[in-house]
């Protein structure tokens, strides 16, 4: 893994897919190209009601990346100095043999310059001492992008709050 | 009935009828491909240009579809300054029609520069180069036929029908074509590879050969990890990694923060 996390806090996002749209902006790419994807998953009727979650999927930044060892070429690599995982365009043929390697389909084709692309965190931008493209447009702020070891203890907080309100009954299981 | 001089010998022809078909009747032989006999000459495409020299003017280049047979006429077809022209105006109509075998055949009967008829490779062997050295399927090379270097399918290697060879070339001079289950991939009209494609467990969409799943499987052998063997399309390993993210009512209580429904 890198040493950045990108964590989406579930409950805030509400699906609006504005993360995908700038990553598409600020990458230039199709439509039909996504290094990051809002994944439906529901809607399930929960008490008797319709829930639905929306499951943000960037690339996970493998330790032992499928997609880079598959790599004939050397254009995907894992950078040395915080392990984001990036396609060198000077260096892709596009074989799509990353594409078909990674169980979880994270790199992508685009079409119009024959080449793969995927998510690199933005590593232009955290260059730059920016945010990630996703990250800066988030509507209700459910995603959050720092080094691992800032990260918000949200889910901690939330899960010492459900444990005083349940009286520490073992409901969240 | 008037005399004229063709190329230096006499003939009789009726004034005031087409120079281009008077020589045509008398079989000598002028270049030309926008001639219709029963249409009026356009002269578009200036191949029929020959020298005419007119009793008390001087000799001059004439397209022999427009004039007119005039007494004491004398009419030189060839010569160097009715070559230079024939070869200016094929190579103005190349320019327009490269690729037309009327153009090439004409120039050909009559020894005009027309060049090579063109087939979209422009020789640079990123195709070969990729296919050997980044691949390793070797299954294109440079073939030499009468004179000339052609990108040709290989007897040694064999296609996987990965198309990065089609992704690669500057000019998409080589091609392919996915018919039902079937993938082509040709360069001009000889076929590299025919390979049967794969479908995806869950869309059902064709998405890739059978010999690039294998080639790719040989890939990952070298992977310290190991990974559930599935055939799903890039866009459903997504939606697939979602059926793990199936949520239960335990999992939303924790997304929403309820207590789980038993």
């Amino acid at each position: 893994m890198s040493k950045y996390f990108l964590l989406q806090d579930q409950q805030k996002c509400i699906g609006c897919h504005s993360c995908e749209i700038q990553c598409k902006i600020n990458k230039t790419l199709p439509p039909e190209t996504r290094p990051c994807q809002i994944i439906t998953v529901g809607p399930e009727f929960f008490n008797g009601k319709p829930r639905a979650s929306f499951i943000f999927m960037p690339c996970f930044h493998c330790e032992n990346a499928w997609c880079v060892s598959a790599c004939p070429t050397g254009a995907m690599q894992r950078r040395e100095k915080d392990g984001i995982v990036f396609v060198d365009h000077n260096l892709c043929v596009g074989c799509k043999t990353c594409i078909s390697a990674c169980p979880w389909g994270a790199p992508q084709w685009n079409p119009e310059i024959g080449k793969v692309v995927k998510c690199d965190y933005c590593m232009d931008r955290i260059d730059q001492g920016l945010r990630p493209a996703c990250v800066t447009v988030c509507t209700t702020h459910c995603l959050t992008f720092n080094v691992t070891e800032k990260m918000p203890g949200i889910k901690r907080a939330r899960y010492a709050h459900a444990m005083a309100s349940t009286k520490g009954t073992a409901a969240l299981g | 009935m008037v005399k004229i001089i063709i190329n230096g010998v006499e003939h009789h022809a009726e004034a005031g009828k087409r120079l281009l078909l008077v020589l045509n009747e008398k079989g000598i032989r002028v270049p030309h491909l926008c001639f219709h006999h029963a249409l009026t000459p356009a002269a578009a495409c200036k191949l029929c240009v020959v020298e005419v020299k007119e009793k008390d003017k001087p000799i001059r280049t004439r397209l022999s579809c427009a004039i007119k047979i005039v007494k004491g006429m004398q009419i030189t077809t060839e010569s160097a300054m009715v070559h230079q022209l024939r070869n200016t105006a094929i190579g103005n109509l190349l320019k327009l029609a490269p690729h037309s075998e009327a153009i090439h055949k004409v120039g050909r009967e009559f020894g005009l520069t027309t060049g090579i008829i063109p087939d979209g490779c422009i020789r640079c062997r990123l195709c070969i180069r990729v296919c050997s050295e980044i691949i390793g399927a070797k299954a294109l090379r440079m073939v030499k036929k009468e004179g000339r270097n052609y990108v040709s399918p290989s007897d040694t290697g064999e296609c996987i029908g990965c198309l990065t060879c089609t992704n690669v070339c500057p000019t998409k001079a080589i091609r392919y074509m996915d018919d039902g289950n079937i993938r082509t991939v040709m360069v001009r009209d000889e076929i590299v590879g025919r390979h049967t494609l794969e479908r995806c467990q869950i869309c059902g969409k064709l998405y890739t050969t059978t010999k690039f799943l294998e080639h790719v499987k040989h890939v990952d052998d070298e992977h310290p990890e190991e990974k559930e063997e599935h055939r799903h399309c890039p866009t459903c390993s997504k939606l697939y990694y979602r059926k793990n993210l199936k949520m239960t009512a335990t999992k939303l209580a924790k997304v929403y923060g309820n207590k789980p429904m038993d």
